[in-house]
């Protein structure tokens, strides 16, 4: 039975940690996922969200800590409920020598709530037909299927494992637009990874961040962008040095100029700016990704000056 | 499941076409090409190369039709895609399982069922086909499904490849041993109790991540027992390639044997060649035995019988299995004459229809069949002999004996005549008499051994000669006949019966005794007993005796003699009396220190485990499966149990298993991680929906 919005954490994880040999992947990360929310994972690269998804649906174990999917332990996930979870994991596997048709009608067997409209509308949005064969579909194209067969079961957690990952634009597109669909029921929850984050942007209603194995931050795409901000402080000679100021995420120095991106940023904060003694103090807009990338990104001052000498 | 067995038949269907197609060409190439040995080439479906073919191929196929089945799927998403589905992990490996073995019964059952009516169709050989010559072939494809569940296993388990994952391999190995036992039973019961076991264990690795703990108890079970019966082929192989290579052997073969003269002389073979001395020891100097065809010199003996008292004495009669295994071609036919391509008849004995039948060798037809009516033509079937051929004379029918009946053979004439029945007077034995010397001899003179004495009869049934035993019959009822080129000496050779145990055997002397025609004891030689092969004892031989043997057998075996006695078996109150007496150096010998290995190693898992910071109860679950299989429990131990990673702890920087909350150590708990004031947490607000 579907729950009304916000009745209850679709997913929760509780101080999960995971190790594979003696390397900690994931350190202690608690998250909840309400329902109804289109839920942003992201991190940079072997940070640990395709692990924390594969234990939150029980396809690996934890070594500490739990996951709960629809308040069951992921450990022991029934049958029915992975009938309410669309899972679809990076790479798009499809069975090669089976024909698009064929690829509804394995995955429809396993499905009691199998919808063939929605199967033919999301084929239909990626131009595909049902005799074309798996095996010669386009990148996209089995993108688009292996969302078909995701959305079809109209599940009521869609976990989306970066699946945008390779796609050009146009199919992208075309991908979001399907995920979206699913949301047209506020039930519906979404939970992706993505690195796309103009994507991100467009349609996750809160993103969690993943950093050096550890959850920093876990808040709206508003907040985060609001959270971040970035300022020009321009000079009327050299720039002094970086001055060392809570929530420093990066610093650029050139001629005349000191740019600098902030995190939770306080009137306090903005006092020591001050306290430089700039000609001006420009704050600029960042997009999510410009956020993003100073977030996870190297910390710390980048420059042209090299040991004292300018750059070519 | 309807759906995964379909999916996998479909995508799995070439391999199992592939793998019938070349099954099908190595069996046949095995049953179509010709065997050098008569009794080989008698037997069709029960031919050695053939069995080669249909035991190996029968098992390669269950082993890649198992891991295409599975290790094209193992790249991490396609089997996260695959097992997240509205069905539990055991149905998907089920319905993989049931497609596979529908799979591997298409590659395999096709191509035998072609080769059975190759065989069976008139016209292609001239050899008889019985319907139990399909039954080896049956064991085997039933043995490949083993290696099918084994690869299953390998396929869907956890963990690097020379862990316990591969032990599936020589665990489907142990049980394929028990499909060259002599009952067709137990080559088709262990085999499948083996393949039910591969196919638990591989069920209970698909159904959890890997750890043993969230198994139930007969997943459990069926896991430590692939990995323990896997532990011990593979440390049994091991061990075994070492005593190969390193064994010593002192001993490089003594005989006795009579020269043309009557001369009995003993042949010792040494490290520095062939020396032969006479029965005081005094060398004897003469170039004929030196060369490579000495036994142009030497007396020729047929053994006449292997134990004189027979069913008479202490001895139980050994039942038919005992001797021929269902496995065994000569069980169903034995080439009795002609079964060279240079004949233009084959004939063959058929131990289970007690008859004789016959093929022309070029148009591959039937001839007939002689039984205790006679000759009858073509497909007729003739009357059964009413007792067993006597097993000495496969090969030589010249003469045969069923029951206590001696009959000449006679193909050409299509008959079999008696020569000698004496109601009452049980036959021991028959042997035509063999000399190197006169073919005369082999053709047309048997030895015919009663209670009491042996009788030298020609294929007319006329006594040439009669020749009393002079020994004690009970003890060296093992004779053996030969007879000078002059014909007017014979030789009748004494060796311990069959049914005393090979260390007395060993002890035991044997002896000659020289006779005339008329039984006139010319001269008896003692021969002192000739020690058997001498393995020096190496290194390698002490782990063997002693790390090899799971203690469990060898007191589960024992216990099972003694239910048994106590039951009221005779046979097993037999068994265990030997065992008491013949074998208690042996038993003693492991009972002292293979236990003691045994408990070595329980300790060394006792500590590890504490070490390890397992729980009790696991410790003492683990010590107790080393004490039980010695060094392939401690093997399993080690692959399987759940070992925890262990890492310095924050605090007291001793090695805790990460798994745990508090270290072990100092109680402390793993610290948060450490904030660096970047972090962003916002409480949830009411939810935005969002329109696509």
């Amino acid at each position: 039975m579907s729950e009304q919005p916000g009745a209850s954490p679709v997913i929760e994880i509780d101080h999960l940690t995971k190790y594979y040999g003696t390397r900690e992947i994931v350190s202690d990360l608690s998250l909840s996922v309400e329902r109804g929310t289109i839920y942003g994972f992201l991190g940079r690269n072997g940070m640990g969200k395709t692990t924390t998804i594969r234990i939150f649906l029980g396809l690996e174990d934890p070594t500490r800590g739990s996951a709960r999917v629809f308040g069951l332990d992921s450990r022991k996930l029934p049958p029915e409920a992975r009938a309410r979870i669309g899972y679809l994991p990076e790479g798009h596997h499809v069975y090669g020598w089976m024909t698009v048709k064929e690829c509804g009608q394995f995955q429809a067997s396993f499905f009691p709530s199998w919808n063939q409209d929605i199967f033919e509308t999301v084929l239909t949005h990626f131009r595909l037909t049902s005799k074309m064969k798996a095996g010669h579909l386009s990148r996209g194209q089995r993108a688009g299927l292996c969302l078909a067969l995701t959305l079809a079961p109209e599940p009521e957690l869609l976990v989306l494992d970066d699946p945008a990952l390779g796609l050009d634009p146009v199919a992208r597109r075309s991908l979001l637009q399907s995920m979206l669909y699913v949301t047209r029921r506020a039930d519906r929850t979404i939970f992706f990874s993505s690195h796309l984050l103009s994507d991100v942007e467009r349609v996750a209603d809160r993103i969690a961040v993943l950093d050096g194995k550890v959850l920093r931050a876990d808040c709206s795409v508003e907040t985060f962008r609001r959270q971040i901000r970035h300022f020009v402080l321009k000079f009327r000679d050299s720039p002094p040095p970086t001055p060392d100021i809570p929530g420093l995420l990066e610093s650029f120095r050139s001629d005349r100029e000191m740019a600098l991106t902030l995190v939770n940023v306080t009137p306090e904060i903005e006092n020591r700016l001050d306290a430089l003694q700039p000609q001006s103090i420009e704050p600029v807009d960042l997009t999510l990704e410009d956020a993003f990338i100073s977030y996870v990104g190297e910390r710390g001052e980048k420059t042209f000056f090299m040991n004292g000498k300018e750059s070519k | 499941m309807k759906a995964m067995i379909w999916k996998e038949l479909r995508e799995n269907l070439k391999w199992a076409l592939l793998a019938m197609l070349a099954l099908g060409l190595a069996e046949f190439y095995c049953l179509l090409e010709m065997n050098d040995s008569s009794n080989d080439s008698a037997a069709t479906l029960c031919k050695s190369s053939f069995l080669t073919a249909t035991t190996f191929g029968c098992a390669v196929a269950g082993i890649i039709l198992g891991l295409v089945q599975i290790l094209p799927e193992q790249k991490r998403d396609q089997w996260a895609a695959l097992l997240h589905r509205p069905v539990t992990r055991g149905t998907i490996f089920r319905g993989k399982a049931f497609a596979g073995i529908l799979l591997y019964l298409l590659a395999t059952i096709p191509p035998f069922l072609a080769c059975i009516w190759y065989v069976a169709t008139p016209g292609h050989y001239a050899v008889p086909f019985l319907p139990a010559m399909t039954l080896p072939g049956i064991a085997d494809i039933c043995a490949g499904t083993m290696f099918y569940f084994a690869a299953l296993f390998v396929g869907v388990r956890r963990g690097p490849w020379y862990g316990a994952r591969i032990f599936g391999f020589p665990a489907a190995l142990i049980g394929s041993a028990f499909v060259n036992d002599i009952f067709f039973g137990v080559s088709i019961g262990v085999p499948t109790l083996m393949a039910l076991v591969l196919f638990t264990a591989g069920c209970g690795a698909i159904s959890t991540n890997g750890a043993l703990r969230d198994q139930p108890w007969f997943v459990r079970f069926a896991t430590v027992g692939t990995v323990v019966c896997g532990a011990f082929a593979l440390s049994a192989l091991t061990l075994s390639i070492l005593f190969m290579f390193s064994l010593r052997q002192a001993y490089y073969g003594t005989s006795y044997n009579v020269d043309l003269e009557g001369r009995p002389l003993k042949f010792i073979q040494g490290k520095d060649g062939l020396t032969v001395t006479d029965l005081t020891g005094s060398p004897v100097h003469d170039q004929r035995f030196t060369t490579g065809s000495s036994y142009n010199y030497l007396l020729s003996f047929a053994q006449v019988t292997d134990d004189i008292m027979g069913d008479f004495g202490q001895r139980k009669a050994m039942p038919r299995e005992m001797e021929e295994g269902y496995r065994n071609n000569r069980t169903y036919v034995v080439a009795a004459a002609g079964a060279f391509n240079t004949y233009t008849e084959s004939w063959y004995y058929l131990p289970q229809e007690r008859q004789f039948v016959g093929y022309y060798t070029k148009t591959k037809q039937r001839i007939g069949a002689i039984g205790l009516n006679g000759f009858r033509p073509g497909y007729e079937e003739a009357s059964p002999f009413p007792a067993r051929i006597a097993a000495s004379l496969y090969n030589v029918p010249a003469f045969v004996q069923f029951g206590s009946t001696v009959y000449h053979n006679d193909f050409d004439q299509r008959k079999l005549t008696p020569i000698f029945s004496e109601p009452g007077t049980p036959v021991f034995g028959t042997a035509p008499m063999e000399s190197a010397q006169d073919h005369f001899i082999s053709q047309n003179w048997a030895a015919v051994a009663l209670l009491d004495k042996m009788l030298v009869v020609d294929k007319a049934g006329q006594v040439l000669a009669t020749l009393p035993y002079h020994q004690d019959m009970t003890r060296w009822g093992s004779v053996y006949i030969a007879v000078t080129p002059s014909k007017d000496r014979f030789f009748l050779q004494y060796y311990p019966s069959q049914w005393i145990n090979y260390k007395q055997r060993e002890k035991m002397p044997s002896f000659y005794e020289e006779m005339d025609a008329k039984g006139n004891l010319l001269h008896t030689y003692t021969l002192p007993p000739i020690a058997g092969p001498v393995e020096m004892p190496t290194w390698q031989g002490y782990p063997m005796e002693y790390l090899l043997p799971p203690p469990i057998f060898v007191v589960g075996y024992l216990a099972y003699d003694k239910v048994g006695a106590l039951c009221g078996s005779k046979e097993l109150a037999s068994d265990l009396d030997e065992a008491w007496t013949d074998e208690w150096g042996s038993i003693k010998s492991f009972l002292i220190c293979g236990s003691t290995a045994s408990f070595l190693f329980a300790l060394v898992t006792i500590a590890w485990a504490r070490r390890m910071h397992f729980s009790w109860g696991r410790t003492w679950a683990w010590a107790l499966l080393v004490l039980a299989f010695n060094i392939a429990g401690f093997i399993t131990f080690r692959l399987v149990a759940d070992w925890p990673v262990c890492v310095p702890c924050p605090q007291c920087n001793r090695k805790r298993p990460v798994e745990e909350i508090k270290c072990p150590h100092c109680q402390s708990l793993w610290p948060a991680p450490k904030l660096d004031g970047i972090e962003i947490f916002e409480k949830r607000s009411p939810i935005a929906q969002t329109v696509s």
